[in-house]
Formats: structure tokens, C-alpha cells, sequence
């Protein structure tokens, strides 16, 4: 069995305030994101996949080999909740264009420096553990009462995620999901794949999307005086 | 003139994250920094704050609240003794036997939101003020799309307000109401009164429930207070 991983790094993400080199106590977001995954044991195979130039241009970073990113890839939107077989086909030809088709695969989010290698550990072993899923991704379980503001001016507020007068801890869970993941290569090319959940720590949910969410990130990794101990993550699975 | 009133909700558990309201953060304990919050929005003319809890009580003296008796079988919301309707009438006959009115206007504060600024209370009374027709302006932030259902009997998750055709961007805006109302108790008994937002940044709509929230509170709050003089202005790239 070959675990592989890639970080997909894409121009077009690249574009908001932080950027993949951007700094966070010493380490660039995307080195963060390779350190963690090198940690894996398990993880045979580790690349970045790219469409930009500068980073192109390295070969490898952290050791790690760079490759410019199948075109097709440039558009997808690494949502890994989709059972659209067309999406998966491709994601399936590119992953093996590339060389990284392992039979486990990470696909790790480099706007998500924090995600622990504990984490990613105990994603893959719930991953195998399981009898039948194709993928495991991140959660973090968000609150309801939730509307949509019809109109736009704040005036008109039509109930989404909601129930006036119902404590906001029965409401049915909802839960954030990022783009990050782990799959197996022969369950998710069956009809209607699973994908379930697995929560993650508040910290390591933290998406780095902003210069706001840098300096969150800076002060709450300074409040813990040092980086976050891969030992001390407490992740859970709350699904299966 | 409108008499307001402010009222907080507040028991000394906590369902969440235990004794919560007295949970010291830089060294004050949250339903402080509440209760601050409605005094310097400065419209409010008595703010209550309802507790069974000794210590709540001795925090909203301090502050220059009123503290008023809640019986313990008004405690927990699932006890099955009381209704609401009752918890709302025992409130307004204290209230009423400290001002003689039940109040026109009522400020009710979720300690768990207690970033939320004075001026976003003095903007949202000033919308009810103005707007005839609106019996309720409730504080709401945003809410990022991209959320998942998790199938009670396989875990599976389902999407939700998560279309893969669009981005981010692109998807409806959906706001989370924070448990900040301003209501006008006439307008709402009349009928057909309406109930409008009023949107916050996500750092003021911050939501204090566990443990795993107190780093990012304590940054919420320096940066709210101007404190955060250890962090060096950062560039955006490396």
C-alpha cells in the first residue's frame, strides 16, 4: 500500500493578502503544511503541486518535490463532499499523471498551517479503520440560527438553519468543512463514495485566509509559547 | 421618552462551559465586560440581571446593576417545572416593582457575546427608533458557506448551502443572529411588527462557549482595547 500527499498551491488563491511564502513564527504557511505531513510516518510520498511560477521555479521545497499542477486542476475546486463521477475520474487521472495516485492520499490545504500531523495521523487511521468510507475530511461543528438576509439591507431576515424559541443545542449539528483531505483510491471510485467527518481542534480548524486570521494565529501560537506540540493535539472523531 | 431596560439571562452553571458568565479573561469575569458594554452605550436607563448565582450578583452590584431573584426552578431550560412564559412573567413583576413599568425597550444581552461594542447598541437602537415598523433589531454576523450535515446512522456528510458550481463568493450571504435584541415590547404586542439585522464583524460576533475559546477571546479582546502592543505590524508576504 502507498500513502502519498500533495499541497496544491494555485495562483488563484494566491492572490488575497497571504500568500503561500507569507510568515507565521519563522516558518512560511507552506513549509508548516509540509513539516506536519513529513511527521506522518505513514506518508511514502509527499509534492506540491503548482501553477505558480516563483514557486515553480524551486523544484523542491522542504525537501519536497515541486511539480506544475495538471491544467485541469487549476479550476477544480478541491471539494471533496462532491460524488460526481466526472470529478472524481479526472481528479483520479491527474493524481496519476503526477505520480502521487497512492492508494491513501492527503490532498493538505497550505491555507491550514495548523492541522497537526496527529491529526492527519488519526484521519488516515480512521480512514482505514473504517469499512467502507472514501474519505475523511475535517469538521468543526458550527452554531445555527442561521438566516439569510433577503434584500440585502439587514431589513428581511428569512430563517435558514433555524427555530425561534428552540435551544441553539438541539438544533441539528451543522459542521464547517475545509478543503483538505484524505481518501482511498479504490472506495472513492465506487457509486455515491462516503465521506465523513472527523473533528478537529479549534486551533487547527483555523483557516489563514487573511492578515487578520495571521495575527490570530501568531498570538494564540505565542500564547502557547512554543509551536503547537504535535502530542498535545486532542482531535476526535465524531462521525461513524 | 422610552424607558429601557437592559436584561441579562444569566445562571451561575452553564451548559457549555461551567460557571461561563464568571469565567476571568484577563482577569475579568465575561458578564463584566457585558454589562460594561450596555452601561457606556449610555440609552439604557436600569439594567437587570437575572441569577440565582451569588457571585453574578455581587458582579452586577458592583457594575451598578440590579440584581434580580431567580428561583432555582428557573434555572435549566429542560427542567419541566416552569414554562417560559412563566420565567418571562416573574421577570417583569420584579422589574415592574423596581420601575413601575415593565419598560418600553429591552436591551436582552448574551454574556456570551459580550464583545459586542456600546456603539453597535447605540446603531441598533437608533434603527429601531427610526423605523416605525420594526418590533426587533437583532445583532447577526456573517457565516461562511460551505457547511455538511453528518448523517446520524453512517456519518456521512451532506452538504449544505455548498454548491460545487459556485465559489465561496458567489453563494447567498447567510448571517448568524447573536444573542443581542433590542426590542420594543408595544410594537411586538401590537402584531406584524418586523424583525430586522444588524450586521457585526465576525471578531465583535464572537461566541464564548468552551475552553477552546478563551485564546481567541483573549485576542478579540486586546485587539478591542487596543492592547495588542506585542504584535509587530505585519506585512503581508514574506
Amino acid at each position: 500500500m502507498r500513502v502519498t500527499a500533495t499541497v496544491p498551491v494555485l495562483a488563484d488563491n494566491d492572490v488575497s493578502a497571504v500568500k503561500w511564502s507569507s510568515m507565521l513564527r519563522g516558518t512560511t504557511l507552506l513549509e508548516r503544511v509540509i513539516r506536519s505531513a513529513q511527521q506522518v510516518k505513514e506518508i511514502d510520498g509527499i509534492a506540491v503541486l503548482t501553477n505558480i511560477s516563483e514557486l515553480i521555479k524551486k523544484n523542491e521545497i522542504q525537501g519536497v518535490p515541486v511539480m506544475e499542477i495538471w491544467p485541469w486542476a487549476v479550476i477544480h475546486r478541491f471539494d471533496f463532499l462532491t460524488c460526481d463521477s466526472s470529478v472524481l475520474g479526472q481528479q483520479e487521472l491527474a493524481l496519476q499523471k503526477s505520480g502521487m495516485n497512492g492508494d491513501v492520499h492527503f490532498t493538505l490545504n497550505w491555507q491550514m498551517p495548523l492541522v497537526s500531523s496527529t491529526t492527519l495521523e488519526r484521519m488516515y487511521h480512521c480512514l482505514l479503520e473504517s469499512k467502507a468510507v472514501a474519505r475523511i475530511v475535517p469538521i468543526y461543528p458550527i452554531d445555527p440560527n442561521i438566516y439569510m438576509d433577503v434584500g440585502g439591507k439587514g431589513e428581511t431576515p428569512f430563517s435558514v438553519w433555524s427555530q425561534p424559541g428552540r435551544d441553539r443545542q438541539e438544533v441539528p449539528q451543522l459542521f464547517r468543512t475545509w478543503s483538505l483531505c484524505v481518501h482511498h483510491k479504490q472506495r472513492l471510485a465506487g457509486v455515491g463514495p462516503t465521506t465523513t467527518g472527523f473533528r478537529i481542534p479549534r486551533l487547527e480548524a483555523l483557516e489563514i485566509k487573511t492578515t487578520e486570521n495571521m495575527n490570530v494565529a501568531e498570538f494564540v501560537l505565542e500564547r502557547m509559547s512554543h509551536k503547537i506540540s504535535n502530542h498535545k493535539s486532542n482531535g476526535t472523531p465524531s462521525c461513524n | 421618552m422610552p424607558t429601557v431596560i437592559g436584561m441579562f439571562v444569566a445562571r451561575g452553571g452553564g451548559s457549555t462551559l461551567f460557571r461561563k458568565n464568571t469565567y476571568l479573561i484577563l482577569g475579568k469575569p465575561i458578564i463584566q465586560y457585558a454589562l460594561e458594554s450596555c452601561i457606556k452605550a449610555g440609552f439604557i436607563d436600569k439594567i437587570f440581571v437575572w441569577t440565582e448565582d451569588e457571585e453574578i450578583r455581587a458582579i452586577a452590584e458592583k457594575v451598578g446593576a440590579t440584581p434580580l431573584h431567580r428561583p432555582k426552578d428557573m434555572v435549566h431550560y429542560h427542567n419541566g417545572l416552569r414554562s417560559l412564559h412563566e420565567w418571562n412573567q416573574h421577570r417583569t413583576e420584579q422589574v415592574m416593582l423596581h420601575l413601575g413599568t415593565p419598560g418600553d425597550v429591552c436591551v436582552s444581552f448574551n454574556c456570551n457575546n459580550f464583545l459586542v461594542r456600546p456603539e453597535t447598541l447605540r446603531e441598533m437602537y437608533r434603527t429601531l427608533q427610526e423605523k416605525e415598523e420594526l418590533g426587533t433589531v437583532t445583532a447577526a454576523m456573517p457565516v461562511r458557506p460551505g457547511m455538511a450535515i453528518c448523517h446520524p446512522e453512517n456519518g456521512t456528510l451532506f452538504p449544505f448551502w455548498n454548491d460545487p458550481q459556485f465559489s465561496y463568493d458567489e453563494h447567498p450571504l447567510l448571517f448568524r443572529k447573536l444573542g443581542v435584541v433590542i426590542a420594543d415590547r408595544m410594537r411586538l404586542h401590537r402584531g406584524k411588527a418586523r424583525a430586522a439585522l444588524h450586521m457585526v464583524a465576525p471578531e465583535e460576533g464572537f461566541d464564548f462557549q468552551t475552553e477552546d475559546d478563551l485564546l481567541f477571546a483573549e485576542y478579540y479582546l486586546l485587539k478591542k482595547t487596543g492592547q495588542l502592543s506585542g504584535l509587530k505590524e505585519r506585512s503581508p508576504c514574506a
